[in-house]
């Protein structure tokens, strides 16, 4: 049996909407229009346990909603749902005990005290025997290299620390599945590498089931085989991850700086995002980028020059476009 | 329970961190004895008796309504769940396997139990040098009904307090219903005012608030102005107000957490 099913799950929002001004709070004060936004339509998802599973897509996506939805913070407006064999959000401590959920930009720490004065209270919530907990906690500290700062404040800590400490405090009961909601959101690159290697060591390990959001490409592609693609509440990918970014990725952005004013002229088949005498940016497409790039230096002097891949919002982008003919 | 008693922990840990907090509030409790003294010395100027008080009863009643009213950290409890529901980050108490208002509760007890020892110790030093002569009951039953009645007033804010906080998932803003509560609870609990002032009408209805039996009976219990037998009223009424408003407060909690949607957050 699959550890997380869900089937044709909705989520429909009611926002409220008001005209502007100040006229307009008045009339509101009477008649409020309510606004219904469809966060997640008809999404069915399986995963298996050990699976690692990448939550990709543009701010709005459903993402989010969706995880909520899996944890049981809200419920499904309409869908079946099953979380290894529960429904999530009748939130029952037997299913609470069993997941675990990272949120980037909500901690679960005590700002106030130390990692250690947490990580107390988390051994006696979640009941996990004296023995359990210390080898938890040593294992987990130790593929962070993490033990120097377990007794420093919370709020001393830098932000990658801190996030470090948020995935031990998750991961002390030995979750069977663990929700990460974009875990490396706004950490320097060193510190990413760091909770990648980290997350890959717990799959392997440990088979923890982990289904994870993230706006950064190197995230999914380094951590996930299978990669689900969220776009306007739908799935619109559902598959191997490499075989997503070959299909789909199919051209490089390139910066180069010239070392003197230059009048660029971008080659055949490259589209130009920005230009200046001294700069310019540009895409080319993936498997013409080696004959490109040589053919642009030759031509100029550079003094710089970075490749990155596409943007993950692009991606999905075309995908979606691919699939449905409409735009996000 | 042993979670419980963790957050408890926490919360008494956490007051440590903050010494000039700490120091500030026991200042807080000397500056508001001394005020009470002021204010009554000058109200019993002449008189032998007010509202049937002598000037040493009024002023023992005030410094331990003066106590149980400061160490009482409940009352923050209602700003910070409707603030974390408002802002979506009352998630993080749904997720674990801890009810969110014994949760809050505990971190109540742990914050109140570390203020209590500084209280008592601004109120001996004032009495020491204002030369009050603080009436205490020697009776070890009304001492006792006084800490059982004072213990079940702490548990019995807290669930009041977490029952208009999550009034939010509703309501969102609920400023509306703390202005009312602060209101009634600052009047019925006789923090303003012994209740024994009052009319005797206004009394016989307040005995069966639970607000009364949070500061005034217990003060007066700790002060010997009322018996034992006189507190065991009280203390059935406030045991049963605890039990209604935990059971409401979790009904409400099932029914409203549904709402929540954290749109956007």
């Amino acid at each position: 049996m699959a550890l997380i099913e869900a089937k044709n799950l909705t989520k429909v929002y009611k926002r409220f909407e008001k005209e502007p001004g100040l006229w307009g709070s008045v009339k509101s004060l009477f008649h409020r229009r309510l606004v219904e936004k469809e966060a997640v339509s008809g999404f069915d998802l399986t995963v298996e346990r050990g699976e690692f599973v990448g939550l990709i897509g543009p701010n709005g996506a459903g993402k989010t909603t969706l995880i909520k939805m899996l944890t049981g913070i809200i419920p499904p407006t309409s869908g079946a749902l099953s979380v290894l064999g529960f429904t999530p959000n009748k939130l029952q401590n037997e299913l609470k005990r069993q997941y675990a959920v990272v949120m980037g930009q909500k901690s679960q720490l005590m700002f106030d005290l130390t990692p250690a004065d947490t990580f107390l209270l988390f051994k006696r919530m979640y009941e996990i025997p004296d023995d359990e907990y210390r080898h938890s906690l040593a294992l987990l500290t130790d593929l962070f290299g993490a033990g120097a700062y377990l007794n420093m404040q919370v709020r001393t800590l830098s932000l990658g620390e801190r996030m470090k400490m948020e995935l031990v405090t998750a991961l002390l009961h030995d979750p069977k599945v663990l929700f990460l909601d974009e875990p490396t959101i706004g950490l320097d690159a060193p510190a990413q590498r760091q909770i990648r290697a980290f997350l890959k060591e717990v799959n392997t390990r440990r088979g923890t089931t982990i289904l994870l959001t993230s706006h950064y490409m190197e995230d999914v592609r380094s951590l996930c085989p299978r990669s689900v693609v969220v776009g306007g509440g739908r799935k619109v990918y559902d598959g191997g991850t490499e075989a997503l970014f070959d299909a789909y990725q199919t051209h490089k952005k390139v910066t180069v700086q010239f070392e003197g004013e230059t009048a660029f002229t971008a080659p055949d088949a490259c589209a130009l995002l920005e230009q200046s005498p001294h700069k310019a940016v540009f895409t080319i497409p993936k498997e013409r980028s080696g004959a490109i790039l040589e053919q642009i230096m030759r031509e100029h002097s550079l003094s710089d020059i970075s490749i990155e891949e596409e943007d993950i919002g692009v991606v999905v982008e075309k995908i979606y476009r691919q699939e449905t003919g409409a735009r996000l | 329970m042993s979670k419980y008693i963790e957050v408890f922990r926490l919360s008494f840990k956490m007051q440590i961190v903050w010494r000039f907090d700490a120091a500030m509030t026991m200042l807080m409790t000397f500056g508001r004895i001394f005020a009470g003294w002021i204010l009554w010395r000058t109200i019993f100027d002449g008189k032998a008796l007010v509202g049937g008080f002598t000037f040493r009863a009024m002023l023992s009643y005030y410094i331990a309504g003066s106590i149980l009213n400061a160490v009482n950290f409940s009352n923050q409890i209602s700003g910070e769940v409707s603030g974390l529901i408002r802002e979506g980050r009352f998630s993080g108490h749904m997720v674990t396997p801890m009810n969110p208002m014994g949760f809050f509760s505990a971190m109540a007890a742990g914050e109140s139990a570390f203020h209590l020892g500084f209280s008592i110790l601004a109120a001996v030093l004032c009495a020491a040098v204002f030369r009050v002569d603080v009436a205490l009951t020697g009776s070890a039953p009304g001492l006792l009904l006084g800490a059982a009645m004072a213990l079940l007033g702490l548990t019995f804010t807290s669930c009041f307090q977490y029952f208009i906080g999550i009034l939010a998932f509703k309501f969102v803003d609920i400023t509306f219903f703390l202005h009312v509560q602060w209101n009634i609870i600052a009047f019925a609990t006789g923090a303003m005012v012994p209740l024994a002032l009052l009319p005797k009408a206004a009394l016989s209805v307040l005995q069966f608030v639970p607000f009364t039996h949070v500061v005034y009976t217990p003060a007066m219990l700790f002060t010997g102005q009322l018996t034992a037998r006189e507190g065991l009223l009280g203390l059935g009424v406030i045991t049963a107000w605890t039990l209604a408003v935990l059971v409401i407060a979790q009904y409400t909690y099932g029914r409203l957490r549904v709402k929540y949607e954290g749109v956007g957050i």
